[in-house]
């Protein structure tokens, strides 16, 4: 709940406050919590019995219940007031549901869509209403690399771990790339294939979960396959082992070789030139 | 055009090859250029005009793959030395799901 206030707007309205909704005991216990310093147990007993509730009955006059809010330093003004109001609106209609808002909306000026996550146990198909595009995923997708990166910058209506560590093969980084290549060279709309790819290859080259400003930021800058592949090859020489990745990508530069003997595919050629930069690197 | 007619030209293109995804329903709702493309794509592929893509879960599987519009996708697989496999036509979502059962 208290992710919806700041110590700056406590103190903006401390005359307000002070005396009419909280003590000045209690204001002190609030701003505490809100640069989050630990609590004594006497302030704990005040903050949940006394605080948290007066707070809880004022939002409710905004309809606001529980909100969380991540990443709020990169938002934009107005878009969590915004956000906020959409989240109720649709939780009207998906009662019960955990629901979740991210993407530029919340931190660009200009953006095109609203994400909206609806996490459901039961598939159900998308929608898009006006400029709000809700989208259904699994449960399961809460363990996902693309759920913690899209929660860094997010407003939900429930809380929720975070999953910080990953297995990530090198087959799976392979196809991100390859589908990627071959979707730019299709001269396909290959947005998604990008962001997945640099979400991938940023976590096992550094370990980093990038937030969906600096996938945002980052996707404006790669705009051809010679990027993309020189990413590729920096990137898997850092996060695998020598061994792995010389048993892997020798066989499907053998694999790619014979292939292109049949078809004339833009992509393999692309895809050989690649790895064998990586094993001339690498090994 | 109507579905069946549509599964009866690809099959002469490609052989017997089966349908995936919610094809029929998909196609139907396809714009007329559209749905010519998808003929010229897959005649294209038969031709071996069009870009591959191999598995990896399975070294001998390999596809073709498109996208229509922002929501519908379509996958064509095929054996490395033998014959087509399947046509798979369905809304983005489901073709992800697709994707990583395929393995590409």
């Amino acid at each position: 709940m208290e992710n919806f206030i700041t110590l700056d707007m406590v103190n903006k309205n401390e005359d307000n406050l002070d005396g009419k909704i909280f003590t000045s005991l209690q204001l002190n216990i609030l701003k505490k919590r809100l640069q989050k310093k630990e609590l004594n147990v006497n302030e704990r007993t005040y903050y949940y019995k006394y605080i948290k509730p007066k707070l809880e009955a004022m939002f409710s006059f905004f309809n606001i219940s529980e909100i969380n809010i991540n990443g709020r330093e990169y938002m934009a003004d107005n878009r969590i007031t915004k956000s906020v109001k959409i989240l109720n609106q649709i939780r009207k209609k998906h009662k019960n549901k955990k629901i979740m808002i991210s993407g530029s909306f919340l931190f660009n000026k200009d953006y095109n869509d609203i994400d909206v996550f609806i996490f459901t146990k039961y598939d159900k198909e998308d929608y898009k209403k006006g400029k709000i595009h809700v989208n259904f995923l699994p449960e399961n997708a809460f363990d996902s690399l693309f759920f913690s990166s899209l929660s860094k910058i997010s407003i939900s209506n429930f809380s929720y771990t975070k999953k910080n560590e990953f297995n990530m093969g090198l087959n799976n980084i392979l196809q991100s790339y390859e589908f990627l290549i071959n979707s730019i060279l299709n001269k396909e709309n290959y947005q998604k294939e990008l962001r997945d790819f640099l979400l991938n290859i940023e976590y096992i080259s550094k370990g980093i979960i990038l937030n969906t400003r600096q996938l945002y930021n980052l996707r404006k800058k790669v705009k051809s396959t010679k990027i993309v592949s020189n990413i590729f090859i920096n990137a898997v020489i850092l996060g695998y082992k020598k061994s792995i990745l010389g048993n892997n990508l020798k066989k499907y530069i053998i694999d790619y070789k014979r292939l292109l003997k049949q078809y004339k595919s833009k992509n393999l050629d692309e895809y050989i030139q690649t790895y064998e930069k990586v094993m001339e690197l690498a090994i | 055009m109507q579905y069946e007619e549509a599964r009866k030209i690809i099959k002469e293109v490609l052989n017997d090859v089966k349908f995936e995804g919610h094809f029929n329903k998909c196609f139907d709702n396809l714009k007329e250029t559209q749905q010519k493309e998808l003929i010229k794509w897959v005649e294209d592929c038969r031709d071996h005009k069009v870009n591959i893509i191999q598995s990896k879960k399975d070294r001998n599987l390999i596809g073709f793959v498109k996208k229509f519009g922002s929501n519908l996708r379509i996958i064509l697989t095929k054996e490395k030395e033998g014959y087509f496999l399947a046509l798979f036509l369905d809304k983005h979502k489901y073709y992800e799901f697709e994707m990583l059962k395929l393995g590409f």
